[in-house]
């Protein structure tokens, strides 16, 4: 499990605690192993909280608040881990992508209302556009995340674990039950071609 | 590149985060319906990009990687840098502004973490945040947020400027609803004058709103925010849509590149947001600004602010025009409108020959406060920007202020670093870049200096002169320099160099040849060493201090490659600087001070002016204490004098608790003949280094010497009996020798006192009959000599040979003395014969240069400089014979002194207590600025 394939990309994070497979620490942690948790936490919090950053924009996201919705949100995940009893680590990659994604567009909201009622559009005054939308910009990032939504579920998640979280083939081959490295790799590739498709033929 | 499916192969780059050859891809691929993919895979590669780069960024809030949560939620104080982080002030787009204490200017600063650009660094290659900085503090305004620096640490970028108190424009709009027309007509003219500066820079603010101008509690009004290499980064990479659209001119909102022009259109909305109280269109979406914008606001200004003067609402209408050719050309002109709006409402209604004349009169004042505002601004010096480099991963810079100098234009920075094994190593970086690299064959390496062109450097290593080119290549040797005390690079490819700690200068080519004397100490003035030679700004006449210092101060003579007569320059206390065409810098009463300076003549110009303390407090060497390019960046080692703790190993080098004495920063020690106490040197300030006694069972510190040293040369010894030691001061000039009773309160008292520079003392021969020192000779490097206790105390020599020899240890039975020398072209043990140099052993082949023997004779234990602990079995009668060394342990790696105990049985480590920060470089740009503004407030 620990040897890298060429050309994959740097795994900026990596431990020897990193490379403990997910479900083993879903099963430790599902029986109230508090160091299990801990170990699911340090895995996923911080690729997290990077990547939730890049999709708030600035006014609706403090130093607190980012970390907080994502450590909250994972937490959460953790301590209610029978709801996801009997499944694979691919449902809880899903489930706590699709649980920060449902934070992040309560904090938005929450923000907006907090900021109160504008005369002007906040499109003209304060664009808000977080940093993901900064570097691509917004018009290609709002394609790309229409595009992702018309996948299948299982290849949103194989985009969203290599591609937007930058998990190594090796943790995604464990994460989405796959027999090998290069089975995941082959998972991302067809999840890359179909959205290049979409893309591609949408204009 | 698949030639069977071209998509996959493009598909399995990015997948892998591989660079994708994108001509090749276009031009493999030929089915039409392949096309819309593979430009889709283009921009899905952008997005991945994206990811990458946020990925690779650090979690907001979190100033070091892997903490969980930020320290300050902790209630704990982060150290970034020098500066201290408190608490977060705004979060925003571009970043986090932190409030945080800067203790080098004493004062609350905003630290920014440009978390977008230092995204777009880890893509791009060529940072541009560096230049930003420049660029910022090239304007030096009042109305403009000054930048004090910008750094990185614990691999983040950051850039700190004044921290200010008040409100934004945007929340005062907000609370007030609207703004009086004079307060308006107020805001318009100091944001003009800031526009003015920035324009004089060369710089586009491009974000001028409400929300990025402060209104400080005092009545400043400041701006801020340029963000100006993101915005020239997405800018050039056409991503024009970030910004603030609502205060974008008609021309940005069509793609256009911004100009001052554009600054003025954004200042015309935002005066009249702040007149009306809202923004002057009411559209919803970009599309309809970009048509309201293109006709102008819909409701006129004079029909919403009918109060308002003509002349204030006109200013603004003209600077919102639409086209650009129709507004102000700049922001000079637009203040000058204002100026007379408030003149004629400044002026008194009076008759109207009285009213013309003294109309006439106000213009005159206003046209002579005017010329004299703009030259103060024109003459207003530009700030310093001043930052930290820090040590490489894994790396320690070394505090010696020799050990980093700038490049003569400024550009680049070499200095030395030493790895874990206290190897060093010449490393360089450029300014622009925020990574420095290592000058491969370079170990070893101190006191470098640059050649003219900055393309060059000269450094000394292993007892060698070598040069090496920073394009790359190998060092070459130039020739043999032992005991070097510095090196200047000259036009024409002339070197000059000390070679020796003590004797003249040298000249060689840096294309090679023999190195020929080019200076020598006059005698009649007893001088026994020339140092630290540098080019003067035409790169033939040298600058050079003479040794010793007489009454605290070194003579700095000024010479030639073309001829041996020499002049009078001046008086320092460290060698002085040439830092530009007519500055230097010098040293006196330990402040560091500057004075413009006529190359020409040699005279000084002007006063003085001082800069404060000196960065580094022992000037006795004569050594120069900063290096400067002639373009006036300034760099030196910025080093707090930690505190330190004495640590018991045992002969596994296994850690065996701490000695306990009284806090502070200890230099060296050693044990009492008895073992019981420990005579230690203990620094008291930065200007001052005593003796004092440690009671190892109680750890009590007794303080043994009254004088005022910032030197105690060599190793101070204790008498055979215990009853006294032996020490080198400096206090009257040259390190003498004084001897002291341990337990009398009398006095110190001076046994040899000469005009040598350095005569440092480091044992006491067992029988009581000699000390052995070490001097400096310009002749003979640094020799051993005995000094009487008995009798005529006349000093003889033992060793005294062209290369450097430093003793060490006697042999119980004094019939021995262990010693390093530099024979073999570096440091080894030898044992020989004494009190009559004779037979001679090598110890050891390492570089070593400190050892000792046990009290019963039968082990030498020896230190190699990689940081091991050697034993070497001996015996001593009938003759000597050594076994074959064992290794120890290795000590500390940040070990600053140990001391076994008589028997060998621990040692004693002297280890930094870990409370101050590494050593870094402190860079200042621009660094004359600082200078005038001295100057002009004297």
């Amino acid at each position: 499990m620990s040897g890298k394939i060429p050309g994959a990309r740097p795994d900026i994070h990596a431990s020897t605690r990193d490379l403990l497979v997910t479900s083993d620490l879903l099963q430790q942690a599902k029986t109230g192993d508090a160091a299990a948790l801990d170990a699911l936490m340090a895995r996923y919090l911080p690729r997290l909280q990077r990547w939730a950053c890049g999709r708030l924009p600035a006014y609706a996201r403090s130093l607190f608040d980012t970390c907080d919705l994502v450590q909250e949100t994972l937490l959460k995940t953790l301590q209610s881990l029978d709801r996801i009893e009997g499944r694979g680590p691919e449902s809880f990659q899903a489930y706590v992508r699709q649980a920060i994604r449902r934070r992040i567009l309560d904090q938005i909201r929450w923000s907006s209302r907090r900021a109160g009622s504008e005369p002007v559009s906040d499109d003209l005054l304060d664009r808000g556009l977080s940093p993901l939308e900064e570097i691509v910009g917004v018009e290609l990032f709002e394609r790309y995340e229409k595009a992702c939504a018309e996948l299948r579920e299982e290849e949103q998640l194989f985009l969203h674990l290599r591609i937007e979280l930058e998990l190594s083939y090796e943790e995604i081959a464990e994460a989405m039950n796959r027999p090998s490295p290069e089975a995941a790799r082959m998972g991302v590739q067809r999840a890359l071609r179909k959205l290049a498709e979409i893309m591609g033929h949408e204009r | 590149m698949s030639a069977d499916d071209p998509l996959e192969s493009v598909t399995g780059s990015i997948s892998d985060g591989d660079p994708v050859d994108w001509t090749l891809a276009e031009s493999s691929v030929s089915q039409d319906d392949e096309q819309g993919p593979l430009r889709a895979l283009r921009e899905i590669e952008k997005v991945a990009q994206g990811f990458h780069a946020l990925q690779a960024s650090p979690i907001p809030g979190e100033l070091e990687g892997s903490a969980a949560l930020p320290a300050e939620r902790r209630g704990e104080r982060r150290q970034w840098g020098d500066l201290v982080v408190l608490e977060l002030a705004r979060s925003g787009a571009s970043g986090e502004v932190w409030r945080a204490w800067d203790p080098w200017l004493q004062r609350e600063v905003a630290l920014k973490f440009l978390q977008v650009q230092q995204r777009q660094e880890s893509r791009f290659e060529d940072s541009t945040l560096l230049e930003e900085a420049r660029l910022l503090a090239r304007v030096r305004h009042p109305g403009v947020v000054a930048v004090h620096g910008i750094a990185e640490h614990d691999g983040r970028v950051g850039m700190w400027m004044e921290f200010l108190e008040g409100t934004t424009l945007a929340a005062e709009i907000e609370r007030a609803g609207s703004l009086p027309a004079a307060e308006v007509l107020r805001l318009g003219l100091a944001l003009c004058h800031a526009l003015e500066a920035i324009e004089s820079a060369g710089v586009v603010h491009r974000d001028i709103k409400p929300s990025n101008i402060v209104l400080e509690r005092t009545g400043r009004i400041v701006l801020t925010d340029f963000g100006l290499g993101r915005r020239w980064e997405l800018a050039d990479r056409g991503w024009r849509a970030s910004g603030t659209p609502i205060f974008m001119s008609p021309g940005i909102l069509a793609g256009e590149e911004p100009t001052p022009r554009s600054d003025i259109y954004a200042l015309g909305v935002t005066l009249r947001w702040a007149l009306t109280g809202h923004p002057p269109f009411a559209a919803r979406t970009l599309e309809q600004l970009k048509a309201e914008a293109e006709k102008g606001p819909s409701t006129s200004l004079a029909a919403e602010r009918p109060e308002a003067p003509p002349a204030l609402v006109a200013v603004i209408d003209r600077a919102m025009a639409p086209n650009a050719d129709h507004r102000y050309a700049g922001a000079a002109q637009m203040a000058s409108a204002l100026e007379a709006i408030a003149a004629g409402e400044r002026r008194p209604k009076r008759h109207m020959t009285t009213a013309l004349l003294a109309g006439a009169g106000v213009v005159l004042l206003l046209f002579l406060a005017s010329f004299f505002v703009r030259r103060s601004e024109v003459r207003a010096p530009e700030s310093v920007t001043r930052f930290s480099v820090s040590a490489p991963p894994h790396m320690t810079l070394d505090g010696d202020p020799t050990s980093a100098v700038v490049s003569p234009d400024g550009l680049q920075l070499a200095f030395v670093a030493t790895d874990s094994n206290n190897v060093s190593r010449l490393w360089l970086r450029t300014l622009r870049s925020l990574s420095a690299h290592v000058i491969e064959g370079s170990e070893g390496a101190g006191a470098p200096f640059w050649s003219p062109d900055s393309r060059k450097l000269a450094f000394f290593a292993n007892t060698k002169l070598m040069k090496v080119s920073v394009d790359g290549g190998s060092p070459e040797v130039l020739c043999s320099a032992p005991d070097e005390r510095g090196g200047t690079w000259g036009r024409g490819g002339m070197i000059v160099f000390a070679p020796q700690a003590t004797g003249g200068l040298m000249r060689i080519s840096a294309e090679g040849g023999s190195p020929v004397p080019v200076a020598v100490p006059d005698s009649s003035r007893h001088e026994i060493a020339l140092r630290w030679p540098q080019f003067l700004p035409d790169g033939k006449r040298f600058s050079f201090v003479t040794l010793p210092a007489r009454e605290g101060a070194f003579d700095v003579y000024v010479s030639s490659i073309d001829s041996p007569a020499r002049r009078l320059l001046v008086r320092s206390e460290a060698s002085p600087i040439v830092a530009g065409k007519d500055q230097i810098l010098l040293v006196r009463d330990g402040h560091l001070m500057t004075q413009r300076v006529d190359w020409a003549s040699l005279r000084l110009l002007d006063e003085p002016v001082s800069r404060g303390p000196s960065p580094h407090s022992d000037v006795s060497i004569g050594q120069p204490l900063a290096s400067a390019s002639m373009t006036g960046v300034l760099a030196y080692p910025s080093t707090i004098l930690d505190n330190t703790r004495f640590v018991w190993l045992d002969r596994e080098g296994r850690p065996r608790g701490v000695l306990p004495v009284p806090e502070g920063r200890y230099e060296k020690m050693r044990f009492s003949p008895d073992g019981r106490r420990l005579l230690v040197m203990r620094r008291t300030s930065p200007t001052n280094v005593d003796l004092a006694l440690v009671d190892c069972a109680t750890g009590l510190e007794t303080r043994l010497t009254s004088g005022s040293q910032t030197r105690i040369g060599g190793d101070p010894t204790w008498s055979p009996d215990g009853r006294k030691v032996a020490f080198s001061s400096n206090r009257s000039g040259p390190t003498d020798i004084f001897v002291k009773n341990v337990d009398d309160g009398a006095p110190e008292t001076p046994l040899y006192r000469s005009r040598a520079l350095f005569k440092e003392v480091d044992l006491w021969s067992p029988d009581g009959r000699f000390l052995a020192f070490e001097q400096a000779d310009p002749a003979t490097s640094w020799d051993i000599w005995l000094l009487p206790l008995t009798g005529e105390s006349k000093p003889i020599p033992y060793l005294r040979t062209s290369l450097g020899e430093i003793p060490r240890a006697f042999s119980p039975d004094g019939r021995w003395l262990a010693y390093y020398t530099s024979d073999a072209g570096y440091f080894q043990i030898c044992v020989q014969t004494f009190p009559v140099p004779g037979e001679k052993h090598v110890i050891s082949d390492l570089s070593s240069q400190w050892c000792a023997w046990s009290r019963d004779g039968k082990e030498l234990v020896f230190l190699t400089i990689d940081g091991f602990m050697w034993a070497v079995p001996v015996t001593t009668v009938p003759t000597f014979h050594e076994g074959t060394p064992r290794k120890l342990f290795r000590a500390p790696e940040n070990q600053l002194w140990i001391a076994p105990t008589p028997d060998l049985h621990r040692f004693l480590s002297l280890v930094p207590a870990g409370s101050a920060p590494p050593t870094t470089i402190t860079v200042e740009l621009n660094w004359p600025a600082e200078n005038e503004r001295r100057t002009a407030a004297r």
